[in-house]
């Protein structure tokens, strides 16, 4: 016996329906992740070395700027260890927001051609998203070991604090996707913002020098909470258990919220788009 | 008999122009009025209304029909409404339809990409649908490498693909091509990539959308063929085309849709449950589309309004078909005999006249064109002022079963510059009940669909030792 699906105007969309959906069409996201790998590094000669270039240009410039010329204190940390782990995730995380929010607007040709679920595409970024962070993280541990920083506690909860960090990412995309495919002003608005996100995290400065009134804003805020635990993880000091488990609950909400606002929205979208 | 879809009461309205205006065109407009309100104070002009509104001048077939506006939301206006329909298992439905009936919104929402208003359907199986060629294909990525991705977009798994990429490289003839980046393909390469990968797509059902347009014939045949052997194995096909002669070749149902509705079928059998409305025939369908709802088998003309040489000298009172008793009917059995009756009225004799039918199948392929030239009583062919009558026979033995259209044209001699052309002026039926007499000998079973089907002679003897 065949399987009967049913479309209607009125289906209520459900989490599980939506994860074995999710699960049929598996091969797919890997298909679309090992696309854009492809894709990104077709003719170029460095290829995949892009990924690493990119983060040690950037490392070197702030190295110099606040490590050794305005030296920002950095928590005990050489500044080039300080900004890197700060700014390897911070990458990852920029990539995976900026592709999600407009993977409706960006995928229109095929959204509005072929179904499958959706999702698939967003998912696939934080797939490739996490590829990129672990080549930079691995370059990461190198600079760790050359400056005998390295513990097992850094390896050991890179991928929870990685978890964290693509789940808020995709779940911020989630939630502006429809309305970037929608209201077009959202592309214009949400630059600004990233750019203030990026000096409301500390990643060019260490949370300690925060005000002692400004020091719940990175509580509240889960990828400060990543970028604070990697460096206590380096330096030794105590790391706050009860934050990460706050921030892994919050971003969390914030992946499970911007899934269903998408699956709610989207496929409306398409005559919009 | 099991049906594979299912469709019941599919609505969807969309909007009318866009849903956001823009801040900065508003205050564009504003800026435009006050301008010009400005310039005509000054004398310049005369103020310009700042808003257009469209007229409907054109008169015929609108895009968009009143009774698509009815009941919707405002500024919103129905591309389907109340459509209804079920498609059995291992048919092959043609969908006809103007541009704007609705083909596409229903493929789309069929296809799932958008959601109905209201309404559901159901399926049985997969899906598969190929609306536009190489969808998801990236310019970059080889042709092996696409194969894949398009395969998975589709719902497969690596396995299937890999299971079935030899039959793929193969049906696509592309060889060692298939590892070039498709950028550097032909438009040809490209689309005989992406069919052959729809084509090999596991599914129960297949919705493909005017997409054989590219590739060369032979590859278009191919296509149809590989098309006719999936539905042959219990695929269900649903094929939207303007090109009557695939849809005749490939489909065995059609539906045919006009202003967001499923166009009644009158002939077709009701299907089991009797909510939806019945498939057409493919001939039926063909015949709304392509004649508008026009076919008829006798047309006459009144007073000022006939069809006439641009001089007037000569008018078109009628054209008919009849039988062999002078009585106008539209179907005729494949044994009989079918004749044109050509009427005209001579008011100023100044022309050599003669007249011509030009006969097409349905689909518009030329059959053949006869003049009573031959047949000019004396060889004269000036006409007396006055009414005059021509009818043409069509022997039995030239037609096989099918719709034809004919053409009548007054032609004027010397000059044909003033001729009387009426395009589809009528139109008749050919039906054949099987019996085994005329030109079907002792041949009982389905004739091959041919247009014509002239009695030859055999010559039938023993061969040479």
């Amino acid at each position: 016996m065949t399987k009967i699906t049913t479309i209607s105007s009125s289906k209520p969309t459900s989490i599980i329906g939506l994860l074995r959906e999710l699960w049929l069409y598996r091969d797919l996201i890997w298909a679309f992740s090992a696309r854009d790998l492809k894709v990104k590094y077709f003719q170029t000669i460095l290829g995949p070395l892009w990924v690493i270039m990119t983060p040690l240009i950037t490392v070197g410039v702030m190295t110099f700027v606040f490590g050794i010329m305005v030296r920002v204190p950095s928590d005990g940390l050489p500044y080039l260890m300080f900004y890197l782990v700060a700014i390897v995730p911070w990458y990852a995380f920029l990539t995976v927001f900026n592709q999600t929010m407009s993977s409706l607007e960006s995928q229109a040709g095929l959204i509005s051609k072929i179904y499958f679920p959706r999702l698939v595409i967003a998912i696939s970024y934080a797939v490739n998203g996490s590829v990129d962070f672990l080549v930079g993280y691995a370059v990461t541990v190198g600079f760790a070991i050359y400056f005998s920083l390295l513990s097992w506690e850094f390896l050991l909860l890179m991928p929870l604090l990685l978890f964290i960090q693509m789940a808020w990412a995709l779940g911020l995309g989630l939630l502006l996707a429809p309305y970037n495919a929608r209201f077009r002003d959202v592309k214009h608005m949400v630059p600004l913002f990233v750019q203030l996100y990026y000096f409301a995290n500390p990643i060019v400065y260490p949370v300690s020098v925060a005000p002692v009134w400004a020091q719940w804003l990175f509580k509240i805020n889960p990828f400060a909470v990543v970028i604070a635990t990697y460096r206590t993880l380096l330096n030794g000091q105590r790391t706050d258990w009860m934050l990460l488990a706050y921030a892994c609950l919050a971003s969390l909400l914030i992946l499970a919220g911007g899934a269903l606002l998408f699956m709610r929205k989207e496929k409306d979208l398409v005559d919009v788009l | 008999m099991t049906w594979a879809i299912q469709v019941e009461n599919l609505s969807k309205h969309y909007r009318l122009g866009t849903t956001v205006t823009p801040a900065v065109d508003s205050l564009y407009l504003a800026i435009e009025r006050r301008l010009s309100l400005l310039s005509a104070r000054i004398g310049l002009r005369s103020p310009v209304d700042g808003s257009i509104e469209p007229k409907a001048a054109a008169t015929g077939n609108l895009v968009l029909s009143p009774h698509q506006l009815e009941d919707a939301p405002p500024n919103h206006f129905w591309a389907l409404r109340d459509v209804s329909f079920e498609i059995a298992e291992g048919d092959r439905v043609g969908i006809v339809g103007k541009n704007g009936s609705g083909k596409s919104t229903l493929l789309k929402i069929l296809s799932r990409i958008t959601t109905p208003t209201h309404g559901l359907f159901r399926f049985r199986g997969r899906l598969v649908s190929l609306l536009e060629v190489g969808t998801g294909f990236h310019p970059d990525l080889s042709g092996r490498e696409n194969i894949f991705l398009n395969a998975k977009i589709n719902g497969m798994s690596s396995r299937a693909v890999r299971n079935i990429f030899d039959s793929i490289v193969d049906f696509s003839e592309l060889g060692g091509q298939i590892d070039t980046p498709i950028k550097r393909y032909s438009s040809g390469m490209y689309m005989r990539l992406a069919f052959s990968v729809a084509a090999h797509l596991e599914s129960e059902i297949l919705i493909v959308d005017e997409v054989l347009a590219v590739g060369d014939a032979g590859f278009q045949k191919k296509c149809l063929d590989k098309m006719l052997e999936i539905s042959g194995r219990g695929r269900t096909l649903l094929f939207v085309s303007h090109d009557m002669n695939a849809i005749s070749k490939l489909c065995n149902k059609a539906l045919e849709m006009a202003h967001g509705r499923v166009v009644p079928a009158v002939c077709g059998e009701p299907d089991v449950t009797g909510k939806a409305a019945a498939l057409m025939t493919v001939n039926e369908a063909i015949s709304g589309y392509v004649l508008d709802g026009t076919a008829v088998s006798e047309r006459s003309w009144t007073k000022g309004i006939e069809p006439a040489t641009q001089d007037g000298s000569v008018l078109l009172r009628k054209v008919s078909i009849q039988n062999v008793d002078g009585v106008s009917v539209r179907s005729f059995d494949v044994k009989d005999d079918i004749f044109v009756s050509i009427e005209f009225e001579v008011i100023d004799p100044k022309w050599k006249l003669n007249a011509h039918i030009y006969v097409t199948t349905l689909t518009g392929q030329r059959l053949f064109v006869s003049m009573d030239n031959n047949d000019i009583p004396d060889g004269v062919a000036e006409r007396a002022a006055g009414p005059h009558r021509e009818r043409c026979r069509i022997k039995t033995g030239l037609l096989n079963e099918g719709m034809y259209r004919v053409e009548v044209v007054i032609c004027t001699n010397p000059t044909s510059a003033f001729n009387i052309v009426v395009d589809d002026a009528v139109t008749f039926s050919v039906t054949d009940d099987g019996a085994p007499d005329g030109v079907r000998g002792d041949w009982t079973r389905e004739w091959p669909n041919y247009p014509i089907r002239p009695a030859l002679e055999w010559d039938i003897g023993p061969g040479n030792h």
